[in-house]
């Protein structure tokens, strides 16, 4: 499997001090900000403090959870990443993903739920240590907490000078989904919304143990009703464990939002605190991850880069990404832009905000250049062209494929192929490599 | 330096103490051959006894190896150990002090992080100063590996100034961690030595005492964090010492890890006892708590609550705002406990309280409800019972495949998901309509040949997708043809299972395609009621006459098998009797017509005939008396309760005995193979073993699924939880239409919904909901196989209140309320273990339904029914309501 060796490095671990004001949390980043003395990139007052701490606990206990361990995996030891912290002009975000790529979480503190006395624009790894999290769940909704992030906020820790760092090894397709997640997230539609005792009433009578089967979840009469069978506006739900780090924190919500992404199964469960909004976002099946969706493998099979690099020059920390914005500065059409923008979500340069509808711009802190040549399916695709396999025939295609002949044919839902991966996933999870390489001959 | 084997044979023939000597002499560089050396010492050490052709080298002295080993090895070689050889009488610190590598710390300190377990071994390096005391975690964790403790490796001095404290700090995890290493060491435990250290004053009482907190603090598992809260409670803190830490224990209510807060509220109960907390920090510690889920954690917050407000009517408000808060629990206790508080210090009057109480009205217990609402000024709830689930839609059509691309690209899609049986058929269908003109386009094919014989050699492939490879495969490569079941998968295929039928079905159809001909398959079913119409049969086989051809004969026994019960009228057919096939389909609508030959199909065709009487004629064509085969089979269920020799055990056991007693195995009849399941032989089950294949089995007779259901009693193992368990597909036809449930049928229902695996009893309690939304099953029936599994005594009761208590909640309240009193007519001996949940549920819906309990076997019953707690209590309840 390729991975990216990535380095955790820290000036030192992140705490929770009593402080002269209340209590302290600071966040101990990877980077520091550019043009700042101080080296935060925030320094700010929760307003909840109750909720903050309890939802940073939460993103921390999704980034340190593997819902589903392949067998060839057992023996090996499972390192964890830590969560990404953005700041942004009004919004300050941190956002995790879990180590089986099935699961991703996102809290984000808007205005309301800090008072800012410093902030830098940025994105940065924070430190989240295991005493850190355990010292999260005693913040009360009046305790005085202030919260900064920062690279040099803990210099001296035990034993004196302390650089901590923790080599990780980062897949790829754990890169590539923590990225990816963001389009299947832009593709969402809203569901239902639970009211905050029917939300507590659903995830205490979920299933206490591991329940990988198929179930359905839908709203009416003021309950969810979880079922076997599918029945109208029922939201798939798949690894139901998955949702249990909401549950603590649903007693303090105003209610919990379902959004689904109808192509791939995948739903988003937020819960709504008004000033913040805590986001759990799950793959259709908990072995399944988010990078092997390929939802955004036909855009970015595209070899024109113009539009992506003219919108990438627009990127400039915003919240909201306004599309009829963007193609005022670029000259661009709303199409070329929604694929510019998919494209650069998916290289990590962007995450989706389903309450505002809008793209937002962070850039992951990992090393994702390498990451955007290692799409296995892209890569065959550019084989099969490259081999001169694919004979476009008609409106459909043939594609040469070792002993066998693959048909890539039209149809109301998009291209169909004879291919095992089309008859297994169908348009699921996006197209296949021979669909792909017909898409890919058809642009040239 | 020699060369490597003359190194080698050195070493192999010299003592570890001259090897050592003559390689100390050297300086650490040139001691070379290590590549040679390492390969020895994992002849010698690791690898000799996995490799049977390998001989094992001869060694005049093991430590020799070692010493060279150590002395040549790169780190590369020291990082791949997993534990530090044993040297026999060479001893390691004098290796390492003769030696000098300059490896010495990062070796120990790697092997210490890998195995703390190599503590044991390491410790004199360090002792006689060879190297750097390792300052890891991974230090720690040998302290909490009992072997390593035992050896006394560890230095005391170490222990108790500095390691001790560390203890609480790093909580380990899988076999490394105090938890654990006190579970398995009898009284030599950590817990004892330290309360020792305390008691003579070597440790620090009150540091103690502060650092298990501080440990509980910390992000610990449930089972680590268990042992720092006993450790705390084994100390026994004094009431001055709880005084000093009450804003700790306030502090660990809202603690991530239940036992905590149970350990936490002891401290908080007994300190709000002596006065020592204040209220108002009291009360706000106390809303995590009240959204327990452990009812007596929240009762006794609950409790807690209600002594702030009787101290200080002032915070009363506050204390019965808390007190909603645990109204969100589901059980009714603590939901009337809750009101009890909020009546009692006058919450009906009290505005903010009364808002906050009107949110949960309509989720309390159904007893509970007009009190609720009285309380807080709303209207009571009328009867909330919601419309039951969704029955299954009627019958849909089975649409045969269009066209070639249709029949390929299903067939292909089948290959990698047989779930849905339907999808199945129909891509044989579209093989037998269109295979004649796939297999002579190469282009078509080809990709279904390539994935056929892949799926063929793969090792775990299952039965179903084997016969649909090997179906693929031949009708691609027609000059192979298809394999028997003893040729596929080297006997996987049972041979008298129904993937037997399904291949020598598709082998048939596949001689036709053979021949050029393009037919239907007769078994095709018409809708998704598994069935084929009278008259679709009657369509298709004059297709087959027109063409010249006989029908296949085990095709024609599943199209009779899924035939359907209306429009059985002979006369209006035109029937053929010429062959055997169309004398067959004339037997099964009920005409009077010559029997035989075949076996097979004419205990289908009997099968399907209305009314199943007897007839002689069929069962003499098998010379022995079989079930359904000329004449009816008789199933009962047997229910019964083992008990271990101790008595600490007890299993179920469910026969399902069949008359007349099946005794062969080596026929394919379709009429027959659900008679050969035998109970705890799970691999004679004839449905199969995965999801797929059961579901493909359940539409082999869909108008009399007795005898499959009866396959499904036994093939369950009620104590089995998997992540895809395949019983699952035995109630597959609950979610079709189909014919009224018999005795089988319920009692399939109530056995699943008692099964230990969730994902089981799920779709069983979807299956009810769907067989009473569709009026198919009785609640005579369901209550009476209900009272059977209950009065068995062979499984938790709360399994099937649990159940009940959803289905009744998903709109089947007055279903289930009738159910549970059929189950209350026992007499009081025969009185099965947890009862008092199910008596709370009949109670409750009692109240919900307006069904007051009046008939006399229920309260015969209930007066007789021994036990206290919840059992006594719900028993007075419902004689109280009966007199009511």
């Amino acid at each position: 499997m390729a991975a990216l060796d990535h380095a955790f490095r820290y000036s030192g671990p992140s705490k929770l001090r009593d402080s002269a004001d209340g209590r302290a949390l600071a966040l101990v980043s990877e980077a520091a900000p550019e043009s700042s003395e101080s080296g935060r990139f925030l320094s700010a007052k929760a307003l909840v403090p109750d909720v903050t701490a309890k939802g940073l606990r939460a993103v921390s206990d999704i980034v340190g959870s593997r819902f589903y361990v392949p067998p060839a995996m057992l023996a090996r030891i499972l390192r964890e990443a830590d969560p990404v912290a953005t700041v942004g002009p009004s919004a300050v975000r941190f956002e995790g993903f879990s180590a089986c790529c099935s699961t991703y979480i996102r809290l984000d503190l808007y205005d309301d739920a800090l008072e800012v006395s410093e902030r830098r624009h940025g994105t940065t790894n924070v430190d989240f240590g295991a005493e850190l999290r355990g010292a999260l769940a005693s913040v009360g909704r009046e305790t005085a907490l202030g919260l900064s992030i920062g690279a040099r906020d803990v210099t001296v820790a035990r034993d004196g000078h302390e650089i901590i760092e923790k080599k990780v090894p980062l897949p790829v397709r754990w890169l590539k989904g923590f990225a990816e997640v963001q389009v299947v997230i832009a593709e969402m539609e809203p569901v239902f919304r639970l009211p905050r005792v029917a939300a507590q009433r659903y995830l205490r009578a979920l299933p206490r143990g591991k329940a990988d089967h198929q179930l359905w979840v839908s709203y009416a009469g003021g309950t969810a009703r979880v079922s076997t069978r599918e029945t109208q506006g029922a939201v798939p739900l798949r690894g139901v464990q998955r949702l249990r780090v909401l549950e603590p924190l649903t007693a303090l919500a105003n209610d919990l939002q379902v959004h689904v992404n109808q192509r791939t199964g995948a739903t988003s469960w937020a819960l709504d605190f008004g000033s913040q909004r805590l986001w759990l976002v799950l793959n259709a099946e908990p072995w399944r991850g988010f990078s092997g969706d390929g939802g955004v493998l036909s855009k970015i099979a595209s070899e024109d880069d113009t539009a992506v690099a003219a919108v990438r020059a627009q990127l400039n920390w915003q919240d909201r990404i306004d599309m009829t914005t963007l193609a005022g500065a670029t000259g661009l059409t709303i199409s070329e832009i929604s694929r510019a923008l998919a494209k650069l979500a998916a290289i990590g340069l962007l995450g989706f905000d389903l309450h505002s509808g809008c793209y937002f711009h962070r850039v992951l802190p990992f090393d994702m250049k390498r990451v955007e040549g290692l799409n296995p399916r892209l890569k065959a695709a550019r084989g099969l062209v490259d081999k001169g396999t694919v004979y476009i025939k008609g409106d459909s295609a043939l594609v040469e494929s070792e002993t066998a002949v693959h048909t890539v044919s039209p149809s109301e839902e998009g291209w169909r192929c004879t291919c095992p991966w089309f008859a297994k996933n169908g348009i699921e999870r996006g197209p296949c490599k021979h669909v792909l390489a017909v898409e890919i001959l058809l642009d040239q | 330096m020699r060369e490597d084997e003359d190194f080698l044979s050195f070493v192999c023939s010299s003592s570890g103490a001259d090897v050592l000597k003559t390689l100390a002499a050297l300086p650490e560089k040139e001691r070379r051959h290590g590549k040679a050396v390492s390969m020895l010492f994992r002849k010698a050490f690791l690898t000799w006894f996995a490799d049977g052709d390998a001989e094992k080298p001869v060694i005049k002295d093991p430590d020799a190896v070692v010493v060279a080993f150590f002395a040549t090895c790169s780190m590369t070689d020291l990082k791949s150990l997993r534990f530090v050889p044993h040297l026999k009488r060479v001893p390691l610190t004098e290796i390492f002090a003769a030696l000098r590598p300059s490896w010495t710390q990062e070796f120990v300190e790697h092997m210490v992080d890998k195995n703390p377990h190599a503590i044991a071994s390491l410790a004199p390096l360090w002792k006689a100063g060879l190297c750097e005391r390792p300052k890891g975690d991974a230090l720690i964790l040998g302290y909490y590996e009992y072997a390593v403790w035992r050896t006394s490796a560890l230095e005391e001095r170490n222990l108790l100034e500095r390691d001790v404290w560390r203890f609480f700090e790093v909580g380990g995890g899988g076999e490394y961690s105090l938890a654990n290493h006190d579970k398995f060491a009898k009284s030599a435990t950590w817990s004892n030595r330290l309360l020792k250290y305390s008691a003579s004053g070597r440790l620090d009482r009150q540091r103690l005492l502060d650092a298990s907190l501080d440990a509980l603090e910390r992000d610990f598992s449930q089972y680590i964090a268990g042992w720092y809260s006993r450790f705390h409670s084994a100390l026994q803190p004094t009431n001055e010492e709880q005084r000093d830490r009450a804003r700790r224990y306030l502090t660990l209510l809202s603690s991530a890890i239940p036992p905590t807060v149970s350990f936490a509220m002891k401290h908080v109960q007994a300190l709000e006892k002596e006065s020592a907390l204040d209220p108002l920090d009291l009360l706000e510690a106390l809303n995590p708590v009240l959204q327990a889920r452990a009812k007596g954690t929240v009762m006794a917050a609950l409790k807690l609550a209600e002594r702030v407000a009787k101290k200080d009517a002032a915070l009363a408000g506050r204390a019965m705002s808390k007190a909603v808060l645990a109204l969100v629990s589901e059980d009714a206790g603590v939901q009337s406990k809750a009101l009890d508080l909020i009546e009692a210090f006058g919450g009906a009057e009290d505005e903010a309280v009364r808002s906050d109480l009107a949110v949960y009205v309509d989720l309390l217990a159904p007893s509970l409800r007009e009190r609720a609402a009285r309380l807080a000024g709303a209207r009571t709830p009328v009867d909330t019972a919601s419309a039951l689930a969704p029955a299954p839609e009627a019958a849909q059509p089975v649409e045969p495949v269009a066209n070639t691309a249709a029949a390929i690209s299903l067939f292909l899609q089948v290959l990698e998901d047989a779930r849905d049986p339907f999808a199945v058929e129909r891509a044989i269908d579209g093989i037998a309509r269109f295979g004649a003109e796939l297999a002579d386009n190469e282009i078509a094919i080809s990709p279904l040949r390539k994935r056929a014989g892949q799926i063929l050699k793969l090792p775990a492939t299952t039965g179903l997708r084997m016969v649909l490879a090997e179906t693929g495969r031949a009708l691609a490569s027609p000059d192979a043809p298809m394999a028997t079941p003893e040729e596929l998968g080297q006997g996987k295929l049972d041979p008298v299972g129904a993937q037997a039928v399904h291949l020598a079905r598709n082998a048939e159809i596949l001689r036709h395609v053979a021949g050029g001909y393009r037919l239907p398959m007769l078994s095709l079913p018409c809708d998704s009621s598994g069935t084929v119409m009278v008259e679709t049969l009657a369509g298709r086989l004059p297709e087959y006459r027109a063409a010249g051809v006989t029908p296949g004969i085990t095709d024609l026994s599943l199209a009779l098998m899924r035939l359907q019960s209306e429009r059985r009228n002979g006369q209006a057919y035109d029937l053929s009797c010429e062959h055997e096939t169309d004398r067959a389909f004339a037997y099964a609508l009920g005409e009077e017509v010559a029997i035989g030959p075949n076996p097979s199909l004419w205990a289908a065709a009997w099968r399907a005939r209305p009314g199943n009487a007897v007839d002689d004629r069929i069962t003499a064509l098998f010379k022995e008396d079989l079930p359904n085969c000329g004449a009816p089979a008789r199933m009962h269920l047997e229910v019964d309760r083992k008990d271990s020799e101790s008595g600490e055990f007890r299993w179920i056991t469910v026969q399902v005995p069949t008359t007349p007693i099946m005794r062969t195995r080596k026929r394919i009849l379709p009429a027959l193979f659900f008679h050969q399941a035998k109970n705890a032989y799970f691999s004679e089950l004839g449905s199969g073993h995965t999801f797929a294949e059961i579901a493909w089995a359940s539409l082999i007779h869909p108008t009399d699924p007795e005898p499959f259901f009866r396959e499904a009693i036994l093939a369950q193992d009620t104590y089995q939880k998997l992540s895809d368990n395949p019983t699952r597909g035995y109630l597959e036809p609950f979610f079709r239409p189909g014919p009224n449930v018999g005795q089988m049928v319920a009692a399939v229902l109530v056995y699943y919904l008692g099964c230990e695996d969730a994902s089981v009893r799920a779709r069983a309690e979807d299956a009810v909901l769907a067989a009473f939304a569709t009026d198919r099953l009785e609640e005579a029936a369901f209550g009476a196989a209900l009272r059977t599994f209950i009065l068995a005594d062979a499984l938790p009761t709360g399994r099937w209140t649990k159940s009940l208590k959803a289905i009744a909640a998903a709109g089947a309240e007055q279903q289930v309320r009738d159910a549970i009193g059929r189950v209350l007519d026992f007499s009081p001996e025969a009185t099965p273990r947890d009862i008092g949940g199910l008596l709370e549920l009949f109670f409750e819906l009692c109240t919900s339904t307006g069904s007051l309990p009046e008939q006399a076997a229920i309260l015969r019953c209930l007066w007789g029914i021994p036990g206290g707690g919840k059992v006594s209590k719900f028993r007075k309840k419902l004689l109280d309501l009966a007199e009511a």
